[in-house]
């Protein structure tokens, strides 16, 4: 006995009219911005070998993908990020191509989301990624394009930008075990001060082990980053966590020369997948959306995993929270057209020639197939037409109110 | 803008926030004489709404609320992806393994049945020391099951042990510490930094008194 045929799965909904039209619209709006950079377009099969995603550092995990078998009885998963398949695809088809490669997608991801909890489970995805040299050049070039993408989309929103090799740097110098780590990093990222403060007790204090205590609240514009020189050590801060935080002072100061200062902010807290990003870690907020609606950074090391190691960076919008945020800058086309099209007795054909013309001259047209002038006229005030052509010997319009010309 | 949106879990956590509200200068008049309404206005910058505990966790990560007062009971078994960014201190107990006197499920070979309104937070736990448990989910009344033979055990909240001790019942290990959190949504504390970290420092010096 059926009893789904009426109801669609969790986490996944039909979208209608201008559902469709918004979101067409948003992608349209980012691949233009991103093909006018130079950027080419990419796609990658729905389906892929779990093992693409099967990463060291376990970037989604597994109990997150939706799974199912080829004909061999090996897994596949619904794509669950376009990152990992587009290392595999520039790893193997694009590994002689010209450096650096500049790829944009456009497409749905897959995840299982908590259930019952709001979440969507397919989420469309625009994204780029700029594979081959890394640096500062690189970096800005990907941070702007963020930036412009999310104003195409979303009147108020912030980018935050923080670095991974941060906490990075400041755990190497502390005796943690794998779990300590993995607590840590779950503490910082939730800014759950009280659990990292536990975390820390058992370690005995120095510069490192107070400056990830403080990691969570290094957030905010770009004073951050004096306070956190201060907090790592003031002159005698490391090297390596020197040149981390010059770096992005030096990024903050250009996106501020381009005039981008006030769309983005720093936290030094963001370490989000941190094994995964190698150095720029960024995520997008914008008003009227409860999750982020942007993330990306630089991955050095995912490449390698493919056999083909070299720099990669990139990020990936999420189109379907954009768009239903109640600020969103996408505007709705009317959804009705602006002609309908009633052929009289017999002059069904004229009628069809009638629309062609009225197409070619940029108008949008329907041809009525209901037989009936009550009925047509019933439709078009349903459907909120404003305008209705007869064709008989000559074509008559009638407006709504009942005005004819 | 709108006001900063704070849902309070109903009962003991909002009467507590409350009074921390209140010593903070900040007027409650509202939450003391509800009425029917669903907003209650606090001072001049927050709006209160009330909930209960499972759903405060989800108007906050969905956004909806900017931040939320929950237990840390009722996050540990739901888990969230937001900020928890103070130790209110308040509404303090404990998770914790109670058996019967004279029942050791600890040191045993047999399958051990534990019966919890938390099945996450009890699955966890028994993970984590290696012990293969069947879990039972009841809605309340836990001490009844071990009682009535449904469970060789419980895990459920305790915060003097009274209940515990009535049914003949004691704690055989503590899992976890519990208080009242508060919480905040991810893309709102970004959005809204200065007044979110303004209304956490004036919480949390208030707190600290």
């Amino acid at each position: 006995m059926r009893h789904n045929h009426l109801i669609t799965p969790e986490g996944t909904r039909d979208l209608l009219y201008s559902e469709c039209a918004m979101r067409r619209a948003a992608e349209k709006a980012v691949c233009k911005l991103f093909a006018a950079a130079g950027y080419s377009e990419v796609r990658t099969p729905e389906l892929e070998f779990s093992d693409v995603f099967a990463l060291d550092s376990e970037p989604i995990p597994l109990e997150q993908m939706y799974k199912l078998t080829d004909s061999k009885g090996r897994l596949l998963v619904l794509r669950p990020d376009s990152t990992m398949p587009i290392a595999r695809m520039v790893a193997t088809k694009l590994k002689s191509a010209a450096r650096p490669l500049r790829l944009y997608y456009n497409q749905s991801c897959y995840r299982i989301s908590k259930s019952l909890r709001g979440g969507s489970d397919q989420i469309r995805q625009v994204g780029i990624e700029l594979i081959g040299p890394g640096g500062l050049r690189a970096d800005i070039e990907v941070l702007r394009l963020a930036i412009e993408a999310l104003s195409a989309c979303t009147p108020q929103f912030k980018l935050e930008i923080g670095s991974a090799g941060i906490f990075k740097a400041l755990i190497a110098r502390l005796p943690v075990d794998e779990h300590r780590r993995a607590a840590l990093l779950r503490a910082i990222e939730s800014k759950n001060y009280a659990a990292l403060t536990t975390e820390l007790e058992s370690i005995q204090s120095c510069t490192e082990a107070n400056a990830l205590a403080q990691l969570p609240r290094l957030f905010g514009g770009v004073d951050v980053l004096d306070r956190a020189r201060k907090l790592f050590g003031g002159d005698n801060i490391s090297e390596e966590l020197r040149s981390q935080l010059d770096y992005l002072g030096q990024l903050y100061a250009a996106l501020e020369e381009l005039g981008l200062g006030d769309k983005i902010s720093i936290d030094l807290g963001l370490v989000r997948n941190n094994d995964y990003y190698t150095g720029i870690v960024f995520a997008g907020y914008a008003q009227g959306s409860g999750l982020s609606v942007l993330g990306g950074g630089r991955y050095d090391s995912l490449l390698g995993q493919f056999g083909a190691p070299e720099c990669a960076c990139g990020f990936a919008i999420n189109i379907d929270a954009l768009v239903d945020s109640p600020e969103t800058l996408i505007n709705t086309p009317s959804a009705a057209p602006e002609i309908l099209v009633v052929a009289g007795e017999g002059k069904e054909l004229e009628a069809i020639r009638y629309i062609a013309s009225l197409q070619r001259e940029g108008h949008s047209a329907e041809f009525c197939v209901l037989d009936n002038i009550d009925d047509a006229l019933r439709y078009a005030g349903e459907r909120g037409i404003q305008r209705l052509d007869i064709v008989k010997d000559s074509v008559e319009t009638i407006l709504p109110g009942g005005d004819r010309r | 803008m709108r006001p900063l949106r704070i849902a309070l879990t109903k009962g003991r956590l909002e009467k507590d926030t409350v009074a921390l509200f209140e010593t903070m200068g900040l007027d409650c008049s509202a939450l003391h004489d509800k009425g029917r309404r669903l907003f209650f206005p606090v001072g001049d910058s927050i709006e209160v709404v009330l909930a209960k505990a499972a759903d405060v966790i989800t108007y906050v990560e969905n956004g909806v609320c900017d931040l939320g007062v929950v237990g840390k009971d009722t996050i540990m078994e739901m888990g969230m992806s937001m900020y928890e960014l103070l130790d209110l201190g308040f509404g303090r107990c404990r998770f914790a393994v109670a058996a019967k006197n004279d029942t050791d499920i600890f040191s045993r070979y047999g399958s051990v049945t534990i019966a919890s309104k938390y099945p996450n937070v009890t699955r966890r736990f028994f993970e984590s020391l290696g012990m293969d448990v069947n879990i039972i989910k009841i809605e309340g009344s836990v001490e009844l099951a071990p009682l009535v033979g449904l469970a060789d055990a419980i895990v459920d909240i305790v915060e003097t042990g009274l209940t515990l001790k009535e049914n003949g019942l004691e704690v055989k290990r503590d899992v976890a510490p519990i208080s009242a959190r508060l919480i905040c949504n991810i893309a709102s504390l970004k959005l809204r930094q200065e007044e979110i970290e303004g209304l956490v420092d004036a919480m949390e010096r208030h707190l600290n008194q």
